[in-house]
């Protein structure tokens, strides 16, 4: 008769010290009080030489300047700033200014990326051949020298604002920026709103409740015609009960400048461009790579079950290449919001430019300048690689089960 | 229900079908794959209207628009070339050199000529799997290169050798001088020689050792002659006066090399079993992956001088390379664990 396995006997302190060691034993203690011996030496030879360094030079530690005026002027800002604002402001309108490009970037690297790598599968010759340039270019060029040709080269050589290229007599580029309307909320707005999150909602909840009939009974519900007509009605119900939502300010052209619209700054346009071009070559890749690693019988397997090809396509081969695409092209956005520090070289305000430039030629306060702008980046990095790992557990159980 | 009806039996000649359509050669190509649906001939076009936006302002500007010929400035205005005026290549041939070397003296341009030439040399034989001597070539390129290199590109000579610098770590260096320097040199031949042949296994086992640490000193003395090191070295090129692709060549290579063994490192703590080890690496890799280079450089300008001690400057190149191989090496640590 086999017994059961006798349990172990209960021993915390060993238990612990192999917690502890790693598995390694006393040596491995010992090594690492060794270790941390040394780290604690280091620490505390960089803190004492900082405090002395920063003593002789009597440079005041700590985050009082934050208060400080800070008499500078900031070409672009999100929310209201003016010179005698705090260099706390400052901080603020830079790290908003960061966020916007970077989301700028990121969408429009997405759809570039994503369009060079189907024309790069794409079986057209030329179109393929193409791309193929596109990537190899980009890749190969440096971002800085990219971001100076756009800026420099490019829009630097626009005519002048009087023989702006016109977009349609909307929207005007020139020397001096990219002109567009502004957009100018009216009473209707809060109405137009509410109806268009109340029929995404809707729309949301019918495809819901017909996928799980068509789980539960095997019908299938035709929801697309309903939805729709849900999505366009509603906002056009608002528009008329309870008038337009916005209205728009045009550009026009009065003597040697625009009136009226919205200026986006030429530093805006070229890091936009800059960034997404890049990024984009770096996601068509991504996404290139992760539909050829879908093996070709998952193809053949659907076409055998009788599926159209974009049924294969949205139902076979797309999840299995998200899964392998996702992580990759979160490491691609993260690198386009850090490489938009990259600002500073075209003169874009953005949080590195404006504050670890600007603030900190001003008040010399290094450290404490140089940590901050370093966590903002680090924590929007660490963030999402935390969101990713989630993520990746998530798909990891569910390929498990 | 007879068993020889043979209707189904053709009794004329099929008609002849037309022949298929060519899919091989420049026509079949052009049929196959540019042509062959309406999506694919839309695609077609606006690949082509792309390229042509793109190459056309290219070649007019590099080629058709652009200056070959001047002197100075006024030959790229364009009331003087007589049409609009594109790339002004009389201006790229006046400031080549200073691409290429930056404000680096003329007069001691051989210096980096001559580093880069002996790093192709070196390295070129490394890349080719049948050349023999591999390690002998490895040692020269990864150890001896970066001195040389040193010596010749910034200059400069050497007080003394190691017993001096020992002398030197406890406060109580000589006064340098030719002879002090070679007798500190031989002694720390016969010492290194000495201790060779020792931990070797005696003179027997230990000979070759011996004599390969005899012929690295050897070596060493060659170069030390070669460049005076003993009188002073080189006149000293300050690395301000460096720049163009000199710089952007130092900083890689160096980069590459340095971050190396800071990745190794890295990588084997983050898949140590000490945990203390673990944390760190992950902690160290995770840092200098969330942030940008540009603050990285920016770190080791303003605040690594200030972490160390007063009297200690340390040159603005040197912090730079301090920083991207920190940088490098985290990356480098993700790459090697995986």
């Amino acid at each position: 008769m086999a017994s059961a396995p006798r349990r172990p006997p209960f021993r915390p302190l060993a238990r612990f010290a192999r917690a502890l060691s790693g598995g390694t034993g006393w040596k491995g203690i010992a090594g690492q009080l060794l270790f941390a011996g040394l780290l604690v030496w280091l620490m505390s030879g960089i803190v004492i030489n900082a405090h002395t360094n920063l003593q002789a030079q009597h440079i005041a530690s700590g985050f009082g300047f934050l208060s400080g005026t800070a008499g500078f002027s900031v070409n672009q800002a999100l929310i209201r700033y003016s010179e005698a604002d705090t260099y706390l402001r400052v901080f603020e309108v830079g790290l908003l200014n960061t966020l916007l490009v970077s989301i700028i970037g990121i969408v429009f690297a997405t759809l570039i990326g994503f369009a060079v790598a189907l024309g790069r599968l794409s079986p057209n010759w030329l179109l393929a051949r193409l791309s193929e340039g596109y990537v190899e270019i980009i890749r190969n060029l440096p971002l800085l020298f990219q971001l100076l040709f756009w800026y420099l080269a490019v829009l630097a050589a626009l005519p002048n604002p009087r023989q702006s290229l016109s977009v349609f007599g909307l929207a005007f580029l020139n020397n001096r920026g990219f002109v567009v309307p502004h957009v100018m909320p009216e009473p209707g707005a809060g109405a137009f709103v509410v109806a268009i999150v109340a029929a995404i909602a809707a729309s949301l909840l019918m495809a819901f409740y017909a996928r799980r009939r068509l789980y539960r009974r095997g019908e299938r519900l035709r929801v697309w015609p309903f939805a729709l007509a849900l999505l366009a009605g509603l906002p056009i119900l608002s528009i008329v009960l309870f008038g337009a939502p916005v209205s728009f300010d045009l550009p026009v052209l009065r003597g040697f400048n625009f009136a009226g619209g919205t200026r986006v700054t030429p530093e805006l346009v070229a890091l936009a461009i800059a960034l997404s071009t890049y990024t984009a070559a770096f996601i068509a890749e991504v996404v290139r790579g992760g539909l050829l690693a879908v093996s070709k019988g998952q193809m053949e397997a659907g076409a055998s079950l009788g599926l159209s090809r974009p049924a294969i396509l949205r139902l076979v081969i797309i999840p299995q290449a998200m899964r392998l695409i996702l992580p990759p092209l979160t490491n691609q956005y993260l690198n386009l919001t850090k490489n938009s520090s990259l600002a500073v070289a075209i003169g874009y305000p953005d949080l590195f430019s404006v504050f670890a430039g600007t603030a900190l030629s001003q008040t010399g306060q290094a450290v404490e300048i140089i940590a901050m702008t370093m966590a903002v980046y680090l924590a929007i990095s660490l963030v999402t690689s935390a969101l990713m790992n989630v993520y990746g557990w998530h798909i990891g159980r569910s390929q498990r089960a | 229900m007879s068993g020889n009806d043979t209707t189904f039996v053709r009794e004329t000649l099929a008609p002849a079908r037309k022949a298929p359509v060519v899919t091989t050669g420049f026509v079949g190509f052009l049929r196959t794959r540019l042509f062959n649906s309406p999506l694919n001939i839309t695609l077609t076009f606006a690949s082509a209207v792309l390229i042509w936006f793109a190459l056309e302002p290219t070649i007019r500007f590099m080629l058709i628009d652009a200056v070959w010929t001047g002197t100075d400035r006024t030959a790229c205005l364009a009331d003087q070339a007589g049409h609009p005026v594109g790339a002004c290549w009389p201006f790229i041939q006046a400031k080549f050199t200073q691409l290429i070397y930056g404000f680096y003296p003329e007069d001691q341009r051989w210096r980096a000529n001559l580093t880069f030439a002996l790093a192709a040399l070196l390295l070129a034989p490394l890349l080719v799997p049948k050349i023999p001597g591999k390690t002998l070539n490895a040692g020269l390129f990864f150890i001896a290169f970066p001195f040389l290199a040193f010596f010749l590109l910034r200059g400069g000579g050497l007080d003394g050798f190691v017993f001096y610098w020992l002398a030197e770590l406890f406060g109580s260096a000589w006064k340098p001088s030719l002879t002090r320097f070679w007798l500190d040199f031989s002694l720390t031949a016969t010492f290194a020689m000495a201790s060779m042949i020792l931990l070797g296994g005696g003179w027997k086992n230990g000979r070759r050792a011996g004599l390969s640490t005899a012929l690295t000193f050897a070596g060493i003395a060659v170069v030390i002659v070669a460049l005076h090191l003993d009188q002073g070295g080189l006149p000293v090129v300050d690395t301000r006066q460096w720049g163009g692709l000199l710089v952007t060549l130092v900083v890689s290579i160096t980069g590459i090399a340095a971050s190396m063994p800071v990745g190794i490192a890295l990588a084997l703590g983050r898949t140590s079993r000490i945990p203390l080890l673990r944390i760190f690496s992950v902690a160290f890799i995770e840092f200098w992956r969330g942030v940008p280079l540009i603050t990285v450089l920016f770190f080791a300008t303003y605040m690594l001088p200030l972490f160390l001690p007063g009297d200690f400057t340390i040159d603005a190149l040197v912090r730079v390379l301090v920083g991207i191989a920190l940088f490098a090496g985290a990356y480098n640590a993700e790459v090697i664990r995986g």
